[in-house]
């Protein structure tokens, strides 16, 4: 989060400052990325480009803070995402990558005790492993730090279903988290 | 106590298995926390400290090759804000209206005000042929100004008004109304000099001194429209050029009629005679020629 100069970035940027754009980019390059590995994984640089290039068009038009602004930008990114669904014409659960889980840590695993053994990106592999919905609760809560009325509006859903999402996700999560630990304590 | 002297049920659990830890529920303020990363692995739920730690790893800083498209992003907003500003010179461009034809009316000026109210609405829908018609019509314009300057072309521009269905404001050979400083009249004493000069030569060249016999033309007298309205047959029967030739050929000038007795003649001939007059006008059908035509008769 950029604070409370966020207005002052974004009308620099807006105003052709390459300073300013680049502010905003390091703060939503890495979510944005994140996210869109987890929707179309191998496309998210493109697609990521593609958000730019359309957020830099209208960014003279966008008014609101800092929120606002990122939930625009992910509006952006989930609908380039979803065209680039539509074009391929890939069922959505054919695009998870299941090598990534090999980075990932067992978690009676020694080093998986230390925070930074989990990378960020094997963390992400295994959240798109999700059912696609629970995925994209989780993602736009976690990585794109949006609230539930902002990941409603940009999914489409009531905030109560968010919610209901995102406890599913979870549950779901720490059940597959421990399946494996269970596996080797029986062996 | 030595472990191999007790059952293994007796035996103390120092390393509890991770599937002794019962995954329980979550209310809603532990599970925002917990999306929102503000709950540490350790005082996370039972089952849920691994989910705490992935959900913290997954929103963790950038790597450094998250980074490092920066210095590509930077060239494509730089890209992009140029293709901006030529964009919107390309817009700018085809939003502007097209040039105006016809109607006399000068093109717009670049960078009027007035310039986007005309866009989409306000301007009327183009007819067809209405250039052709604007031509025909500047050209009978043009004819009907050298008439008036040179007093013998006006039947000719009459004709061409007649052509496009306009009354000329002459009178004329189809009109039916009065024409002044027609030629052919022979009443006034300069009409008839340029009529014998023109019999000369048969032409419209300007002759301006002798037609207007050094009298700047003006609205013609009752004898000399009387004397257009007899002198209307000939002209028709000879054609348009035949104003001054034939008066010139005969020599002699019309009768002067009184004014009562031309217009009378002059409804005769235009009632007996309706083919006359030069080319066949539409608006002898329209209403505004019947409409003159019931005028005629009522005076």
């Amino acid at each position: 989060m950029i604070g409370p100069s966020f207005e002052a970035v974004l009308a620099a940027a807006a105003g052709g400052d390459e300073l300013a754009f680049g502010t905003l980019w390091r703060d939503l390059q890495p979510g944005l990325l994140r996210y869109l590995n987890a929707l179309a994984p191998g496309a998210g640089e493109d697609l990521a480009s593609e958000t730019w290039l359309r957020v830099v068009g209208r960014l003279d038009r966008f008014s609101g803070d800092e929120r606002a602004f990122r939930a625009w930008v992910f509006t952006v990114a989930r609908h380039r995402a979803v065209d680039r669904w539509r074009r391929t014409t890939r069922r959505h659960d054919e695009l998870v990558p299941t090598d990534a889980l090999v980075h990932l840590p067992a978690p009676d695993d020694p080093a998986s005790s230390a925070m930074d053994a989990i990378s960020s990106r094997a963390a992400v592999a295994l959240i798109a492993t999700l059912p696609p919905d629970q995925a994209e609760v989780v993602l736009l809560r976690v990585v794109a730090g949006l609230e539930v009325a902002e990941v409603a509006a940009i999914t489409g859903k009531r905030p109560g279903h968010v919610r209901v999402l995102a406890h599913r996700a979870l549950r779901r999560l720490a059940t597959r988290l421990g399946e494996p630990a269970r596996v080797r304590g029986a062996v | 106590m030595d472990a191999g002297n007790v059952f293994p049920a007796e035996m103390p659990d120092d390393h509890p298995q991770p599937m002794a830890q019962p995954i329980v529920p979550l209310d809603d303020d532990t599970a925002e926390r917990l999306l929102a990363g503000h709950l540490h692995p350790e005082d996370a739920p039972p089952g849920y400290a691994e989910v705490a730690r992935l959900l913290q790893a997954a929103a963790g800083p950038p790597s450094p090759e998250e980074l490092a498209g920066l210095e590509a992003a930077l060239a494509g907003f730089r890209a992009a804000r140029g293709g901006l500003g030529q964009g919107r010179a390309l817009r700018h461009g085809r939003d502007r209206p097209p040039p105006r034809r016809g109607r006399g009316r000068p093109p717009p000026r670049r960078g009027r005000v007035s310039a986007p109210f005309r866009r989409g609405g306000g301007r009327p829908p183009s007819r067809p042929g209405a250039p052709a018609r604007l031509v025909a019509l500047a050209l009978a314009g043009t004819l009907v100004a050298g008439a008036m300057w040179t007093g013998g072309g006006v039947w000719i521009a009459d004709g061409a008004l007649t052509a496009l269905g306009l009354r000329s404001p002459s009178g004329g050979p189809g009109s039916g109304g009065p024409g002044f400083g027609a030629p052919g009249s022979g009443d006034g004493p300069g009409v008839a000099g340029g009529a014998g000069r023109a019999g000369g030569s048969g032409s419209l060249r300007p002759v301006t001194t002798a037609v207007t016999g050094g009298r700047a033309p003006g609205p013609p007298s009752a004898s000399e429209r009387a004397a257009a309205h007899h002198g209307r047959g000939a002209t028709s029967r000879g054609g348009g050029s035949a104003h001054g030739a034939r008066l010139g050929a005969h020599g002699k000038p019309p009768k002067a009629k009184p004014p009562k007795a031309g217009k009378a003649e002059a409804g005769k001939a235009r009632q007996g005679e309706p083919k006359m007059g030069g080319p066949k006008r539409g608006g002898a059908k329209t209403p505004r020629t019947k409409a003159g035509g019931n005028r005629t008769r009522a005076g």
